[in-house]
């Protein structure tokens, strides 16, 4: 037998290495990478052009490391104060624009009002996946809850096709169809689509709906004593059924018509669970289903995959006024910008003036209702083989400092609460890991303590206008 | 941008040379280059190949190779110590103390946590676990190392269980001891198969360092060929998967739905086949561009009849290492029919903890032995049927299979409730309305299942057809083809490197 020598083989790997270094050499910043092979969850961005332009790719998925926390654990990993966080997290304050601590007033009045006249504060959290399936929002509710009082997990879909709260159970018939403004998008761009930026239908003429909150819920997540639903009702009368264990079937007879109207009923007794039936509401619009308390703190978590916070202009039919109206929201929090960062640009004050044009049309809408920003979170991406931070991460950070303060609006330096750029290293090597193995969302335990950041700086505010000493965190 | 050699030079704890880094296969190169210097005699040929090992051992572990390096120690000794024993209460005591140290290094650095815990839990007491190492050199050389921190060296359990195979063969007369160090150091350090096997038995190895080097240019393409088929399964495959899917649907099954945690667990089936067996096929591949033969580790595994056919199939060599060194000593089949089915548990057990230090590794190991009790039970009764149909053949493979999926699902869940919750939404939100939305925006994933799935199916002699043409393809078109597939490898990349999953067992 013929022996192949080892220096033939090398060769051989000699030629194959030049051949792929000829091609790296080609191919500077992965131009022959196909984008589509990539996971989700790491592509990069492309353009960002309001309006017509295809909306800027979702970083979305959840890419976790097997050893992250189980959610039946996250109670337990929930920093009770900020003395328990990890040492690269710099807990801070609420910014205000010029100095202007007033901006959050009305919020902190309403807060007030919970103990004085047993009045609620609701929240709308707005955000992208970083938000998602109630992942950061749930600590937040839950905190601001165990502080305040109020229960429930506020304001939601019937329907949400593309993830699954790790709060809520829901059973439903196989006829429901969301619409919103970008993964599912509406048939028709003159609906509205209210605070929720979505709404669902249902095809046929029966429709029924089951929610349960889970039991891994805190206590005050498990329960609820008021039920809403803001609907559209359309053409035809049609009839709503609902019940829980402990209540007998009732009835509303839902009139036709073309108006955002409102049902609210509250339970005479906490409730964990709620089935709904719909008959002949086939035209409907369910703008949303609130499960809450009749006092104390709501927030709502409304997640938009893939969402750089440029979508709530889009409603040209005065929904979101209307519902905003039944609501009576009291702070809006604006958690965006992993969408924008892996756009390939050198300066972002496009973004920020699309994102001053969305805050002016919320301040239009809900007039004297504070707005804060959630500043973006570090991310990073796999350059050459090493994690590697996008340098747009600050620039992104930076015009959103800037867009609250030409905006008036409060803003929450995630950035810097993190550690600073590149500090998503140091999430990821964490135990328990705090960043997933995408280098952008949270794990469980990463969304808990960002949770407890913006409640602890929400809650120092408040507590800084009882006592203006207090440094507020 | 200045290149600094260095950092290749040294271990770095965040980035060890596995199969799937670039600097391994320029460490290859390397390696293949000075070997053309040494190849041809044997002694000179095992004395550089345990070099590189070591160094590559120290390069995927670090300082631990000092570890591998005393247990290589111990076990020459102690083998050649067994050979020359007069006696055998004597050959016996040498027995123990290497079956002692290997098993004390496997338990301290591997179970320490288990058992810590175990005790803790069992009689309420708080006791930390404590490395006596870090302790120890505090104490003498006044380092501050972390004491509370045991690590569990990559490969361990590999070739603990080599050299325990090793000891036991010559104990039996089955071998004859290595009467040089290098050599025998060689045989346990070989780095194709150090970290994540297969298991070498020493009688299937030691011949071979004494034989000359031969091999043919048919055989460096096969190794090609499987080096090639062992990356798309890792990379393509495997790592897609586990970062795109299961990763995510597994840490919060409540997050997706029941199709999501379906699929995911589908997908896990492929994941720890595709990883495991990718690497096998990389271990034989680089260890036959050497010279060498090892042993297949798996043999299409999800084509088993039953779930002693899959057993014969699944990691062939720990598998059969439990059969010779644990099930058989403990008396196998021979001492009547409940002590037979304890023997089976029993070894099943401890094939499971041996994947981990983990109660749902014991789960597991006592699922596939009960399993496998109650499928001996079964053929016993049906032993006289015709089982040769080929509706029976089909289903007798699908019922095997979805009785190793459930395995796997005990197997990856991180607790009996993520299982439980990824099995409850399966039935209760299945999210059959959104199944066609998912397979349309998820069309890679469900792309690479359908292949694997393809794949998996597919016959023996159709692969052996397909890598029957590759070989005999010229040199320029082989050369292309391997390009092609680092390219769609290169696209597939995602954004970290994950080690193998045998790495960590």
């Amino acid at each position: 037998m013929n022996n192949f020598p080892p220096y033939k083989i090398f060769l051989s790997f000699v030629l194959v290495f030049l051949c792929v270094a000829l091609f790296l050499l080609l191919n500077p910043g992965d131009k022959y990478r196909i984008k589509v092979l990539v996971p989700e969850t790491t592509k990069e961005g492309g353009g960002l052009i309001k309006g017509r332009s295809p909306r800027p790719p979702e970083i979305s998925g959840v890419i976790v490391h097997p050893a992250d926390e189980p959610v039946t654990r996250l109670e337990k990993i929930t920093p009770a104060d900020q003395s328990e966080y990890p040492d690269f997290i710099s807990p801070r304050g609420i910014e205000y624009p010029n100095g202007d601590e007033n901006i959050l007033i009305p919020f902190i009045e309403s807060i007030k009002g919970i103990e004085k006249e047993g009045s609620q504060t609701r929240i709308l959290y707005f955000g992208d996946s970083q938000i998602e399936g109630d992942r950061i929002t749930k600590f937040v509710r839950k905190r601001l809850q165990s502080e305040y009082g109020g229960s429930g997990p506020g304001m939601l879909p019937l329907m949400e096709p593309v993830y699954v709260s790790i709060s809520l159970e829901f059973q439903q018939s196989s006829n429901w169809k969301k619409y919103d403004y970008l993964v599912n998008q509406q048939p028709s761009s003159t609906q509205g689509m209210g605070t929720m930026l979505s709404y669902s239908v249902y095809e046929g003429s029966e429709a029924n709906l089951s929610i349960s909150l889970k039991e891994e819920q805190d206590i005050a997540g498990r329960y609820f004593n008021c039920l809403r639903l803001i609907l559209i009702p359309g053409s035809g009368e049609g009839v709503i059924r609902y019940s829980s264990s402990s209540t007998a079937i009732r009835e509303w007879i839902v009139p036709s018509g073309s108006e955002l109207v409102q049902f609210q009923f509250s339970f005479p007794s906490i409730q964990s669970e709620l089935r709904l039936e719909f008959d002949n509401l086939a035209g409907a619009k369910m703008m949303g289903l609130s499960l809450e308390s009749t006092t104390g703190v709501l927030v709502d978590n409304i997640a938009h995959r893939g969402s750089a916070g440029l979508e709530f202009s889009r409603d040209g039919t005065g929904s979101f006024r209307e519902m905003a109206n039944f609501l009576d929201p009291d702070l809006v929090v604006l958690q965006f910008g992993i969408n924008v960062v892996p756009a390939k640009s050198n300066d972002f004050a496009y973004y920020g003036a699309y994102l001053a044009e969305e805050i002016r049309f919320l301040q239009e809408q809900i007039p004297g209702v504070p707005i804060l920003i959630v500043g973006v979170s570090d991310m990073g991406q796999l350059v050459k083989g090493i994690p590697t931070g996008y340098l747009s991460v600050e620039k992104v950070n930076e015009v959103q400092r800037e867009t609250a303060r030409q905006t008036g609006s409060a803003f929450f330096d995630l950035l810097a609460f993190m550690g600073g750029a590149g500090s998503f290293k140091e999430w990821m090597d964490a135990e328990p890991i705090l960043m997933r193995r995408d280098f952008t969302h949270f794990s469980h335990a990463g969304g808990a303590y960002v949770a407890e950041g913006i409640a602890q700086a929400l809650i120092g505010a408040v507590e800084r206008s009882n006592n203006p000493e207090d440094n507020g965190i | 941008m200045e290149f600094d050699l260095w950092k290749y030079l040294v271990f770095s704890p965040d980035e060890p040379m596995y199969f799937t880094s670039a600097i391994f296969w320029g460490f290859l190169s390397l390696v293949l280059l000075f070997y053309s210097l040494f190849y041809k005699k044997p002694i000179l040929r095992n004395a550089y190949l345990l070099l590189v090992s070591m160094y590559f051992y120290y390069q995927a572990g670090g300082w631990f190779f000092l570890m591998l390096i005393f247990s290589t120690l111990v076990d020459y000794i102690l083998g050649l110590r067994i050979h020359a024993a007069k006696t055998n209460r004597g050959r016996k005591l040498f027995l123990m103390a290497s079956l002692l140290v290997n098993i004390g290094i496997l338990g301290y650095f591997k179970y320490s946590y288990f058992f810590v815990d175990l005790i803790s839990g069992l009689f309420g007491i708080d006791i930390q676990v404590t490395n006596v190492f870090a302790h120890l050199l505090n104490r003498t050389a006044g380092t501050d190392l972390d004491i509370h921190t045991i690590i569990l060296p990559v490969g361990v359990s590999f070739y603990t269980f080599q050299t325990i195979s090793y000891t036991i063969d010559v104990y039996r007369k089955h071998v004859k001891p290595v009467r040089n160090i290098i050599d025998f150091g060689f045989y346990v350090s070989f780095f194709p198969q150090l970290v994540a096997g297969p298991i070498v038995r020493a009688a299937a190895f030691i011949p071979q360092l004494y034989q000359k080097y031969s091999l043919s240019e048919r055989q460096v393409w096969h190794a090609v060929f499987l080096i090639m088929g062992g990356l798309v399964k890792k990379i393509l495959v495997a790592d897609y998967l586990a970062v795109d899917l299961i990763d995510k649907v597994f840490e919060s099954p409540l997050s997706f739905t029941g199709f999501e945690n379906l699929l995911s667990i589908y997908a896990y089936a492929v994941q720890i086949y595709f990883d495991f067996s990718g690497y096998t096929d990389i271990a034989i591949g680089v260890a036959l561009l050497l010279g060498f033969k090892l042993p297949i580790n798996f043999n299409a595994p999800y084509q088993a009849r039953s779930l002693t056919d899959f057993w014969r199939r699944w990691h062939i060599s720990l598998s059969s290492w439990l059969r010779d060194y644990l099930y058989i000593p403990l008396g196998g089949n021979r001492k009547g029919k409940i002590r037979t089915a304890m023997h089976l548990l029993v070894t099943m057990l401890l094939g499971g903890l041996w994947h981990g230090a983990h109660w749902r590794f014991v789960l597991w190991g006592f699922y596939h032995g009960m399993l496998l009790l109650l499928e001996r039970l079964f053929i016993s009764r049906t032993a006289g049927l015709d089982h040769s149909h080929a509706w029976k053949i089909w289903l007798s493979r699908i019922l095997t299979f979805h009785l190793v999926l459930a395995g796997w699902l005990i197997f990856r869940a991180e607790s009996p409730l993520i299982a439980w919750n990824m099995v409850s939404q399966v039935f209760s939100h299945f999210g059959g309305g959104a199944v066609l939305q998912y397979i349309q925006s998820n069309s890679i994933i469900i792309g690479l299942m359908v292949i694997s799935f393809f794949l998996i199916g597919m016959p023996a002699r159709i692969k052996e057809t397909i890598r029957g043409w590759f070989i005999i393809r010229p040199y320029w078109l082989k050369i292309l083809i391997v390009l092609v597939v680092i390219f769609i490898v290169y696209q597939f990349q995602i954004s970290e490197q994950k080690p193998f999953i045998y790495f960590r067992f």
